[in-house]
């Protein structure tokens, strides 16, 4: 390592503090996340030693959810839908909040009517989601029983092999609202003059979208997949009032494994390693997104302008 | 100007998330948001007086907690009882983590057997034997069957407060007779029921697949008729192996022989019973026959008065095997639902809600409400009550709950927790074809401790 390079880090580093706001700033969201996010997770690894039925003291066991955990297939099998719900959702929801986000970014009344009709999803709780998705499914009494649903006529959430697809797309209609409109603000933010030289120069609006607004959105689409993908993670209420795991095992995602093994079938010390693992999945997905897609070194798309 | 906004915003943004955290974090306590009060003036935390809280399941019976409640602080407005009714879906969740943090109410609604047991054994609920060795006549009143399953060593930790609710066979009689079919007394009959009536476009069988617990009975009846209840006993013995019983895997060979026949509705898997999809189809005309508890018919009475008034629903007892080991006259089900008293209940809230017991559970009043809903409460004066009923369906279920030399509780409620979910999982697979029956009974043994 040379000298100079070891100098300019230095003056890198030691010019830090000076130039943003003060650490302590930081003290009420360090204090919130200690106190909700580190202790509990503390405790659910101390947990997951002990074997526990919710009532009573735990009793220590070592490592013996951790054996289990591991060797038990369910755990992979929850572990390869939650994967499949996290890419599935990526791929329906990312593609469709861009093209609508832009969509809605324009400035013509009729899109600001569209838009508001389009974030209603957003508002509704994922219970009431749920509920609502699930009548209207029905395979009986509900909208797809009817006649005009003809080929959709067909009991997604009932056959193993469409249940997990049907609620990957819910989740979508669930969410997709919420990253529109992340886009929407984001193309808001591309500066009119880009567009203004790209049609001088002749350029059509396919090309216009391909050089102008898909790479000064870069970032809005590395927050969007972030939240896409480690969010899908967590997916649990929805999916537990739409099908709570079934048909079989069909949908039981790895939230969903965690909360049936520690509240139905009462076994708390299991629950917390799966709880940990869930934890341990999602770190590295975070740490690995924000590697890899630059997140952490956010430089402005605008320089020279 | 802009900035200024901002800070002010996320302030307020910040301020929100702390104070949902706050709530969240105060949510397990004694003050549940989705109860519903039927007293809202009587606070949950407000022990001072003599009052009790009382925690039940919301259902079609729940009308008659309500009444009770209320007649009883009509009676005693110095010990009010709070009444706080939940939905099914939860529910058990919830009772596990205020009673495991000592948070509990005085009395507590449960289904009785294994989950109960948990509580007794953490010294967690009453000995009503010993509570109510003054006022014996709180436990004497009911059907001895009744008392199974919340009797643990010789002692009674709670008492029934609704019907006795065994699973029976509901039948459609207008599309029985467009068949020209009679209904089945065997599996066999059944079994031949099932082609006659997916010809004429019906379905045999309505099934609630989604909620997995509608699966349970056909397990435990076949199991019982093909083997006897000594298998059943040898399960919750937690023996090894005792789910690779011949009687398990034969069981499990007709349910699916029975899916594969087509006996069940089609897409049965999306139906979940607490939309009361599977009774409409019944009286809808959509599928023949229902397998479920006996309270399916005051369900349908309630909600398709017209069908059951024309006398279009049938009942029998579930069909019985040829040359099974098992008595045909053994039951499954739920004998009743149950309250039991807390020890975290202070000596005032205990005496409140033995009082409460003695004066308002199954007195006339109650047992009227219940036998007007075509439902037998398991009480010794149930014979008398239905006698005076004109409806023949509270006389049937008496019978069979009289004349069962066994009433196997309900599998999810009988087995451990851990045991009764990984079944529900097991199950389901069973009745989607997805694995075998020596894979079910493999996966089964697994789960003996």
């Amino acid at each position: 390592m040379s000298a100079p390079a070891q100098a300019v880090r230095e003056r890198g580093r030691t010019a830090l503090p000076h130039a943003g706001p003060s650490l302590w700033l930081l003290a009420p969201a360090a204090l919130l996340f200690v106190t909700f996010a580190v202790v509990p997770l503390l405790g659910a690894i101390g947990l997951s030693l002990t074997s526990w039925n919710g009532l009573g003291v735990p009793a220590w066991t070592g490592f013996d959810n951790w054996r289990d955990v591991y060797s038990d297939p369910v755990t992979w099998h929850t572990i390869r839908l939650s994967l499949l719900v996290m890419v599935g959702s990526w791929v329906v929801q990312t593609p469709l909040s861009l093209l609508l986000g832009v969509y809605l970014a324009g400035g013509r009344r009729s899109r600001a009517v569209v838009g508001v009709a389009y974030f209603l999803p957003l508002l509704l709780s994922s219970a009431a989601v749920g509920l609502t998705w699930k009548n209207l499914l029905d395979p009986n009494f509900g909208l797809t029983s009817t006649a005009p649903a003809g080929p959709l006529s067909h009991a997604w959430l009932g056959d193993p092999r469409t249940a997990l697809a049907a609620v990957v797309v819910i989740v979508a209609w669930h969410f997709v609202p919420l990253h529109t409109l992340l886009y929407q603000a984001g193309v808001r933010q591309i500066p009119r003059s880009l567009y203004e030289a790209a049609a001088m120069d002749g350029a059509s609006t396919l090309q216009q979208f391909r050089s102008i607004t898909l790479p000064q959105l870069k970032y809005t689409i590395v927050t969007s997949s972030v939240l896409v993908l480690v969010g899908s993670l967590t997916y649990f209420d929805l999916v537990f009032v739409l099908t709570g795991g079934g048909p079989g095992d069909a949908t039981r995602i790895l939230p969903l494994h965690m909360y049936l093994t520690g509240f139905q079938a009462t076994e708390m010390g299991k629950a917390s390693a799966i709880a940990a693992v869930l934890a341990v999945i999602g770190l590295l997905l975070s740490l690995a997104l924000t590697r890899f897609s630059g997140f952490s070194r956010m430089q402005s798309q605008q320089e020279g302008l | 100007m802009l900035r200024h906004t901002r800070t002010r915003q996320a302030a307020a943004v910040t301020g929100g998330v702390v104070a949902a955290l706050l709530l969240a974090a105060c949510g397990s306590g004694a003050t549940p948001e989705l109860g519903q009060s039927s007293e809202p003036e009587a606070a949950a935390g407000d022990s001072a007086g003599g009052g009790a809280v009382v925690w039940a399941v919301e259902s079609s019976q729940s009308d008659t907690y309500v009444a009770a409640v209320e007649r009883w602080n009509a009676d005693h407005p110095d010990a009010p009882i709070e009444l706080q009714l939940f939905p099914d879906n939860g529910y058990k969740d919830k009772l596990r983590v205020a009673l495991g943090a000592g948070e509990g109410p005085t009395m507590i609604y449960s289904w009785g057997g294994g989950g109960l047991e948990a509580f007794v054994e953490q010294d967690l609920v009453e000995s009503l034997s010993d509570l109510a060795a003054d006022t014996p006549e709180i436990i004497d009143r009911y059907l001895p069957a009744t008392l199974g399953g919340v009797t643990f060593d010789g002692e009674v930790y709670g008492v029934p407060i609704n019907n006795m609710q065994p699973v029976v066979l509901l039948y459609n009689k207008d599309v029985f007779e467009q068949v020209g079919a009679e209904p089945p007394a065997t599996w066999d009959d059944l079994m031949d029921l099932v082609p006659t009536f997916t010809e004429a476009g019906v379905a045999p069988l309505a099934l609630a697949g989604q909620s997995k617990w509608p699966q349970l009975p056909y397990l435990a009846y076949l199991v019982d008729r093909v083997g006897g209840p000594e298998v059943w006993d040898a399960v919750a013995a937690n023996e090894p192996d005792a789910w690779s019983d011949p009687a398990v895997l034969e069981a499990v060979t007709m349910i699916q022989d029975l899916v594969e026949a087509g006996g069940f509705v089609e897409n049965f898997s999306s139906i979940s019973y607490e939309s009361g999809a599977a009774d409409a189809l019944l009286y809808t005309d959509k599928a023949a026959m229902l397998v479920m508890l006996s309270q399916a018919y005051s369900n349908i009475a309630k909600t398709a008065p017209e069908f059951a008034e024309s006398g279009s629903m049938g009942y029998v007892p579930f069909p019985a095997v040829d040359g099974g080991a098992g008595d045909p006259a053994n039951l499954t089900g739920n004998p009743s639902n149950y309250w039991s008293i807390t020890t975290a209940a202070s000596d005032e809230e205990q005496a409140t809600a033995l009082a409460f017991l003695e004066e308002q559970v199954m007195n006339e009043e109650y047992t009227g409400e219940i036998v007007g809903r075509s439902a037998v409460p398991g009480v010794t004066t149930a014979e008398d009550l239905i006698a005076e009923s004109d409806d023949e369906y509270p006389g049937f279920v008496f019978d069979l709950v009289a004349e069962a030399p066994h009433f196997q509780l309900s599998l999810d409620q009988a087995l451990s927790p851990a045991q009764g979910e990984a079944l529900k999982t097991a199950l389901d697979q069973v009745f989607l074809l997805q694995i075998t029956p020596e894979q079910f009974a493999e996966t089964m043994n697994a789960t003996i401790e």
